[in-house]
């Protein structure tokens, strides 16, 4: 079926971000009742304790898809991004123009250009209409009735209103080489470098090949990898010079997702997930060592490793976070919770002692509290 | 009131155990998988004085227990391995945890039950479990039929097990009407 919708998109025609002016409402019925589905798990999405909510970044991306729409042939169509905190690599546009972009995503971005171009991607993923395609597509391989009828059954991948379901189809070979292309004109046009751009695929497939990026469905994402670069590159050489070095200054970009990566490393810690998470905060350590919060999450990562290498490494990390700010209350407590957990209780005692004075209110006060009143001899 | 309200869904934990149930209490007397159960009962790893009128599921390595149907409550005891992962987190609880950070694992494995909806944590603190440090927690949450039910969840860490005492019912009627009846269990716990 695979083959079959890549076969599909290759022959159909296409009309292209660059060709002309589209208009953005759905033509026909059935597009209409794919857009009902995805107005559907849209609001189920939007609904769910997933989002992330953060205005300020929320912005920050309403202007550069407003920057980029200025740029495309539909100007006045309603694309819009939500982000949802998810550590999975993982971004996609439903037909209807909303944009989903995980967490694990987005914080591993480095440039604005790469925002600039992974949202450009889904725009041209919905210019294109690639998931009205493959709907037609999959209805068109499913078998017809006794009397030669097409079904009328919605199939289960357009039922779902878990993420990627919708349009998982359009994400497929020639659909993302479409995209990429069409994609990586967008941007140019809209004044972002390309070449930094492209770095989004690079960071992909670093991400793919150390292993810390496991998802079932990364499997063909990563085989297609290669190709993808390959004819980035490729059309980067055709972009005239003055288009390769007129890349707009990267702004605000690192600072908007510095709460959005800190968001995700937190996810990690969650979901068990060690490594990435370590990962990714030794990533920001290195552009801002002496971040307390960042100090207290690496503190917390090593202490949850939880070999004595790595708990000497935490408590290295707790002290640099309260040198760098005496009021923060968490690595206090982490701290305190190392040595009570080593027998030094005499330690322990101080730094509780300490963290219940600066957050009284805390949530994990009753636990310190009990483990204050082991610590009196 | 219906013994079994098939439109209540309890969360990921139990709901092969309760399908398994369902599934039973359809072939009528042939299984009858729940059956009256009082007095001491002795597991390979602990003991349980459990009062008059509950049923007890057989067949199961944990112990689970009701009176009016486990859709509107049950009682339900672990005993589980320290090396088995959490479903959602993949994460385990490991024997040099504090209490605290155990209960964090719990608390994270609920908050990612997407069974679980609108949580809300209403206490969490430290409780001795037959004299072992341990967790209590209470939460609230709405099933995907919008239910509200309520849990208390206590557990502690001993020998190579986390054990578990749960407790969850209809938060209306149904979570006061037995609580009593769960915090005699729970005094009665013994660890071997």
């Amino acid at each position: 079926m695979i083959t079959g919708l890549c076969l599909l998109v290759l022959m159909l025609p296409n009309p292209g971000v660059c060709g002309a002016a589209q208009s953005f409402i759905p033509e026909t019925q059935e597009e209409q009742r794919l857009w009902q589905l995805s107005t559907d798990a849209v609001g189920a999405l939007e609904r769910s304790n997933r989002l992330y909510q953060d205005p300020r970044l929320q912005a920050y991306l309403n202007r550069l898809i407003d920057n980029l729409r200025q740029s495309s042939p539909v100007p006045s169509m309603p694309f819009r991004v939500r982000v949802l905190l998810d550590h999975q690599l993982d971004g996609y546009a439903y037909p209807n123009g909303v944009c989903f972009i995980h967490t694990g995503l987005l914080a591993r971005l480095q440039h604005e250009a790469q925002l600039a171009l992974l949202l450009a991607h889904e725009m041209v993923h919905v210019f294109n209409r690639h998931a009205l395609i493959a709907y037609r597509h999959t209805l068109a391989g499913r078998q017809t009735d006794a009397a030669g009828n097409a079904p009328h059954v919605i199939p289960s991948a357009f039922r779902q209103t878990d993420g990627s379901r919708v349009a998982w189809m359009a994400y497929r070979d020639q659909a993302e080489l479409e995209a990429d292309r069409e994609g990586l004109n967008l941007i140019v046009a809209a004044g972002y470098d390309p070449a930094a751009a492209i770095g989004l695929f690079d960071l992909l497939k670093t991400e793919f090949e150390s292993g810390i990026a496991q998802h079932t469905e990364y499997g063909h994402a990563r085989s297609l990898m290669p190709r993808r670069i390959k004819a980035c590159h490729t059309l980067l050489e055709t972009l005239p010079t003055e288009a390769r070095l007129s890349g707009v200054e990267p702004g605000p970009f690192n600072t908007i997702l510095r709460p959005l990566r800190l968001a995700n490393i937190r996810l990690d810690l969650k979901v068990g997930r060690l490594e990435s998470a370590l990962h990714s905060a030794q990533r920001l350590h290195l552009h801002d060592p002496h971040d307390p919060i960042l100090c207290y999450l690496l503190g917390e990562i090593y202490r949850r490793q939880a070999t004595p290498d790595s708990l000497s490494k935490a408590k290295a990390f707790y002290r640099e976070a309260i040198d760098r700010d005496a009021d923060y209350a968490d690595p206090y407590r982490a701290l305190g919770l190392v040595h009570y957990r080593a027998g030094e209780k005499d330690v322990a005692k101080v730094l509780f002692q300490t963290c219940l004075a600066l957050a009284p209110q805390a949530p994990e006060n009753t636990y310190i509290r009990h483990y204050l009143s082991q610590c009196r001899f | 009131m219906p013994i079994l309200n098939l439109k209540y869904r309890p969360h990921g934990r139990t709901l092969w155990a309760l399908s398994w149930v369902v599934l039973a209490l359809l072939f009528g007397c042939a299984l009858t998988p729940w059956t009256p159960t009082s007095g001491p009962i002795s597991a390979p790893h602990y003991t349980i004085d459990i009062p008059q009128d509950w049923l007890r599921l057989e067949g199961q390595p944990h112990l689970m227990l009701t009176k009016d149907g486990p859709f509107l409550q049950y009682v339900l005891i672990q005993a589980r391995p320290l090396t088995r992962p959490f479903r959602y987190t993949g994460r385990k609880v490991a024997a040099h945890m504090l209490p605290s950070d155990a209960a964090q694992v719990i608390l994270d494995e609920i908050g990612l039950d997407p069974t679980v909806n609108a949580l809300e944590v209403l206490e969490n603190h430290p409780a001795l479990i037959d004299g072992r440090e341990g967790f209590k927690l209470m939460y609230a949450y709405q099933n995907s039929d919008g239910l509200t039910l309520r849990t208390v969840y206590y557990g502690c860490i001993h020998q190579k097990h986390l054990f578990t005492l749960r407790y969850t019912a209809a938060q209306r009627y149904y979570f006061q009407k037995d609580r009593t009846d769960f915090n005699q269990m729970r005094a009665s716990f013994k660890l071997q």
